[in-house]
């Protein structure tokens, strides 16, 4: 389980729950054309924690949203598990991202004419399956939500909310968690109690998280943190700490100030 | 801030589209109702004062102790006199022709005949000779045309008899009001026509030509002395005059018709427009407060949303008056013409028509916009700087609900008391009350949305948790439904109410048919109309019939007093096997000379019982009759006042005209049998016989053609509500763009959400549509309460199959309101959708 950065990335790995094999997105052609992702390859282990860094403007939205089948890739490809995603339709992608795959967002995460726990098993509903009832007593359990199960979310704080949001992507035991700065909207004490939750999910439960963020106190939280800069990977960095990671982002501003 | 006002509106284009297509099509309703009213006008004015032209005085029947016509003598006296230049003598009356099909040409009331003679210019022989004979007769071209007889053909004819024949002479043209209504004019030789509408040698109507340098007033000086008093005199001017009154009052009935529904439509437009002013104005809080923040005062923030208003009023308006052109010219191809009797001209545009439609448009799309622009007033400009502003309040849903149900408990009340005997006062009382119930109801609907919506839910089952979405996100804003739904509800009421009234109306019709008479045929004429006593005659020597009679009614006052009663002449031998006649007192309803039968409210009000003797005063001769009272019957659909044998009017004098003959038969109906009597009373055009079925098809026929129209008109109230539920459907997608981008991301496809959209369509319609067919029920039964008093038959009747409908029609307006909307949820951009914040 030892991740290495060399492996080839020719094909999807047993043990990667998300690969990109030189992944582009650009938009507009000629002399507009502007390059969000410049041939990307990287993976993301199974059952680890991952943060994808980058100031903004360096793609790392991007290719989670390639990445959890949200966004369309101009070239290369990618794999949630062993599925390629690059070459299926809306309606195969819907399919996956319900079944496979779980989302924790900034805002907007749940629906306000259901209740925290309606909000919880939205997924399973929207499939028609029913939930595993006690894999979900254990997710509810693990984020802290057994009292509030019926309150809406306007009756909720917002760490609260997005505490519903985790345990929604718990629910449906997805092959891979993604989060597009989960903790943007909170104070620094929510915050930092979704993100345990995040790490609790992935070190209890086995589950694999991919979150993209721009605050390095979050990436403290992850396993791994890979670097984006102009739709490229230019580093990353195993078991993070907020300063090694705020060191490392001065770092490459400077360089791209220089360059 | 007229500036800003139009930048808005510019801005907000595509919400506001929906309102202003709702004030488009209100106007167009509006529009196209004066349009289409001038139209006809005009061309029956243009059809009346051609056929009047070459008239310069007119010498008409006047009364003196009965109908007074001028004679052969007058007429040529007058043509004696030096400033006559001609003078025709015109005979007028109704008659019926046979098509080929033997089945009558056009209307009874516009099929019309008259005398032609030699010279007449308002009548161009273009084939053939002028009649001679009484078995001669000259067709108008038109009639002609459609019929396709032509000279030497034989054709059949009835005025309020037994039918005729006679040869087609000739055929002419005319510009005649009634023939360029698509009706028919048979024309005869003056002889002829007397014989059959008058007396020999009476016209109903004297047309005098001035001669050269006479004026229409000399001529009338001159002619005055000779005509006895009793007779009217019109110079030409005044004829088209009196013409042209009698026409506005006709259209003005026409409009008035059309315009109450064209009020309908705008009164359920009032509630899109009010919502969308609504919504806009939330929307808007922030930026609204900031115009307060920087400075604008309250009324300056009322005036900018008024404006809005006022801007997207006159623009609907003006579209509305084009789209209305269009509805008139669509009136005028459908409506007009030979089959409804309206005649058909150049669309008449006037200035008060242009301007009625306008201002209405901007009258009404200010007035929906105050309420949101009082509200958008109202807000703080603290909540520019994103202080936390709710604008509905909860205090102001109680006040609301409190009038709601206030109104709705007074207008019940009122829709089902009977407040005097006067049933059409009662029925007055009634319709307020119903209005004042709608009121209050829609008043209720916000509060109303949470148990309806629930009761609908069973339905929703199938659609499993996406229908459990869709009700909720229904549910969400309880007001904004329950204005989508209201708007719905109302076309929904009115549609139900007078399905159910109407139902119970043919039932009980039939009902009492069944219960009254028991002959097997009726033959009559159009409505009520009276027939020759011929037709009875006819009827009672055909072979087949076993017993008839007719039934004729005179008004008769009791001998020493002016209060007054119906009395029946029938036969009074064959009484018993006709009618169904229940006696409260005597043993027979079988009627010997002298012998008279009361019906209960009669011999209450007269205290009078079997045994008894009555006087009655008939005639014009005050002759005094007495009759023995033989016995009581209950109250007959038909038969109410008193029935005594018909030789007795005959006796006195009295023209015994026939309402209906009824007749038994020799084996009963068949359709040999009703050949058979058709042919006895000469095939005639103008008499119908029915059979038992028939004439209880007849009694619905009317309350169906009725019911069909009034449903095309309210069909434009559902079609404006629709636009309602468009209007919020995509509103509310809008709204929750960034919901919709999670649903996605969570695994819901596009399908999916259209199918939520569509299924939040369908609950907010069956909302409107369980409200408005209950309450329709509701109201139709009130109506019914007050019809049984009057119909001791009238039970409520629910026709299910109809009202299954509606709901389901309510369900359909969901799906296709949705369809818009839906498409676009589907298409929601999933990542701009959640990064919105």
């Amino acid at each position: 389980m030892t991740p290495s950065p060399a492996a080839t990335l020719s094909a999807p790995h047993a043990v990667a729950a998300a690969t990109a094999e030189r992944l582009t997105k650009s938009y507009g052609t000629g002399e507009t054309r502007v390059v969000a992702l410049d041939q990307v390859s990287v993976r993301f282990e199974a059952g680890r924690f991952t943060a994808i860094m980058g100031p903004s403007g360096s793609g790392k939205s991007t290719l989670m949203h390639c990445l959890a089948g949200l966004d369309s890739a101009t070239e290369g490809h990618a794999w949630i598990g062993d599925t390629e995603i690059t070459s299926l339709s809306d309606k195969q992608l819907t399919k996956l991202r319900r079944d496979r795959v779980g989302f924790v967002f900034q805002a907007f995460n749940l629906l306000p004419t259901l209740t925290a726990a309606e909000n919880i098993t939205l997924p399973m509903d929207i499939a028609g399956t029913k939930p595993d009832a006690a894999w979900l007593n254990q997710v509810i359990e693990t984020v802290g939500l057994s009292g509030r199960l019926k309150h809406r979310p306007n009756q909720l704080s917002g760490g609260q909310q997005q505490r519903v949001a985790v345990a929604r992507a718990l629910a449906s035991k997805p092959a891979i968690i993604f989060g597009d700065e989960p903790t943007g909207n909170l104070d620094s004490r929510a915050g930092a109690e979704v993100l345990q939750f995040l790490r609790n999910s992935v070190r209890e439960l086995g589950q694999t998280v991919v979150m993209v963020t721009h605050d390095p106190m979050a990436a403290a939280y992850a396993d791994r943190v890979v670097f984006l800069a102009d739709g490229r990977v230019v580093d990353e960095m195993a078991d993070p700490t907020a300063e090694r990671v705020l060191d490392h982002m001065r770092r490459f501003e400077a360089v791209g100030r220089t360059s | 801030m007229f500036r800003t006002a139009l930048r808005n509106v510019l801005a907000h284009k595509a919400k506001l589209l929906m309102t202003a297509l709702a004030v488009t099509l209100g106007v167009a309703f509006v529009a196209g109702s004066l349009v289409f009213s001038s139209t006809v006008s005009r061309a029956y004015s243009d059809a009346v004062s051609s056929d009047l032209r070459g008239i310069d005085l007119a010498v008409q029947e006047g009364w003196d102790d009965g109908p007074y016509y001028p004679d052969q003598r007058l007429l040529d006296e007058i043509a004696a006199l030096p400033e006559t230049g001609a003078v025709f003598g015109d005979v007028r009356g109704n008659a019926a022709l046979a098509g080929p099909d033997g089945e009558r040409v056009g209307e009874l009331w516009s099929s019309t005949a008259g005398s032609i003679v030699e010279g007449d210019e308002r009548r161009t022989m273009v084939e053939g000779r002028l009649p001679e004979g009484e078995d001669e007769l000259v067709i108008d071209s038109r009639t002609a045309e459609r019929t396709g007889f032509t000279t030497g053909d034989t054709v059949t004819w009835s005025t309020d008899g037994p039918g005729r024949t006679a040869t087609v002479t000739g055929v002419f043209e005319t510009e005649d009001g009634d023939v360029a209504a698509g009706g028919t004019l048979l024309l005869f030789a003056p002889d002829v026509a007397q014989e059959v509408f008058l007396e020999p040698g009476q016209y109903g109507q004297l047309n005098v030509t001035a001669a050269p340098g006479v004026s229409q007033d000399e001529l009338r000086t001159a002619v005055e002395p000779l005509v006895a008093e009793s007779l009217d005199l019109a110079t030409g001017a005044q004829l088209v005059a009196d013409q042209e009154r009698s026409i506005a009052s006709y259209t003005e009935g026409l409009r008035t018709g059309l315009l109450i529904f064209a009020g309908i439509s705008l009164f359920v437009g009032i509630f899109i427009i009010a919502n969308t002013f609504t919504m806009l104005v939330t929307q808007r809080i922030r930026e609204l407060a900031l115009l307060r923040a920087v400075g604008a005062s309250r009324r300056q923030v009322t005036r900018s949303v008024l404006i809005e208003s006022f801007v997207v009023g006159l623009l609907a308006g003006a579209a509305g008056l084009v789209v209305g052109i269009g509805v008139a010219l669509l009136l005028r191809a459908t409506i007009a013409g030979e089959a409804s009797g309206l005649p058909a001209g150049d669309l008449v545009i006037g200035a008060d028509s242009v301007l009625v439609s306008l201002g209405v448009g901007v009258v009404i799309t200010m007035l929906s916009a105050w309420l949101p622009a009082r509200r958008a007033a109202k807000i703080p400009p603290a909540a520019a700087v994103g202080a936390a502003y709710a604008p509905a309040t909860r205090r102001g849903l109680v006040v609301r609900t409190t009038v709601g149900a206030v109104l709705a408990l007074l207008g019940g009340v009122l829709a089902l008391v009977k407040a005097t005997d006067d049933m059409s006062s009662n029925f007055l009382i009634m319709a307020f009350g119903a209005m004042v119930l709608l009121t209050g109801v829609i008043l209720l609907t916000p509060v109303l949305s949470r148990p309806v919506i629930a009761a609908v839910r069973p339905l929703l089952r199938p659609f499993g948790f996406l229908g459990d979405l869709a009700r909720r996100n229904a549910l969400r804003d309880s007001r904004r439904t329950a204005a989508t739904a209201s708007a719905l509800m109302i076309g929904l009421t009115l549609i139900t109410a007078l399905t159910v009234g109407a139902a119970g109306m043919q039932r009980a019709m039939a009902e009492e048919l069944e219960q009254t008479v028991s002959a097997d045929y009726e033959v009559r004429m159009f409505s009520t109309i009276p027939m020759s006593s011929d037709v009875r005659e006819a009827v009672a020597a055909a072979p087949e019939v076993t017993a008839s009679t007719g039934l004729a009614t005179e008004y008769v006052d009791f001998d020493g007093e002016d209060a007054g009663a119906a009395l029946h002449g029938v036969s009074g031998e064959n009484l018993p096997e006709l009618m169904a006649l229940e006696l409260v007192e005597g043993d027979s309803a079988r009627l010997g000379e002298g012998d008279i039968l009361l019906d209960e409210r009669t011999a209450a009000e007269r205290g009078l019982g079997a045994g008894d003797t009555v006087a009655l005063r008939l005639g014009d001769e005050e002759q005094v009759e007495t009759f023995t009272v033989v016995g009581v019957y209950e109250d007959h659909r038909t038969l109410h006042g008193m029935v005594t044998d018909v030789s007795v009017l005959e006796r006195n004098g009295i023209s015994t005209e026939d309402r209906f003959v009824w007749a038994m038969t020799e084996g009963g109906v068949s359709a040999e049998t009703t050949e058979a009597l058709r042919a006895a009373v000469g095939d005639s055009p103008a008499l119908s016989v029915l059979d038992r079925e028939a004439m209880i098809a007849e009694v619905s026929a009317e309350a169906d053609t009725a019911l069909t129209l009034v449903y095309a008109l309210l069909g434009m109230a559902v079609v404006i509500a629709v636009l309602g539920v468009v209007n919020t459907l995509a509103m509310s997608v809008m709204e929750r763009r960034s919901e919709i981008g999670m649903l996605r991301a969570v695994g819901l496809d596009r399908g999916g959400v259209a199918r939520m959209v569509r299924l939040e369509s369908v609950v907010i319609s069956l909302f409107g549509g369980v409200l408005g067919i209950g309450l329709g029920i509701f109201i139709g039964w009130a109506g019914g309460l007050k019809l049984a008093d009057q119909m001791s038959t009238y039970q409520l009747v629910l026709p299910y199959e109809r009202l299954g409908l509606f709901l389901l029609l309510a369900a359909v307006v969901g799906v296709i309101a949705a369809l818009w909307p839906a498409r676009r949820a589907a298409r929601t951009d999933m990542l701009s959708a959640i990064h919105a914040t």
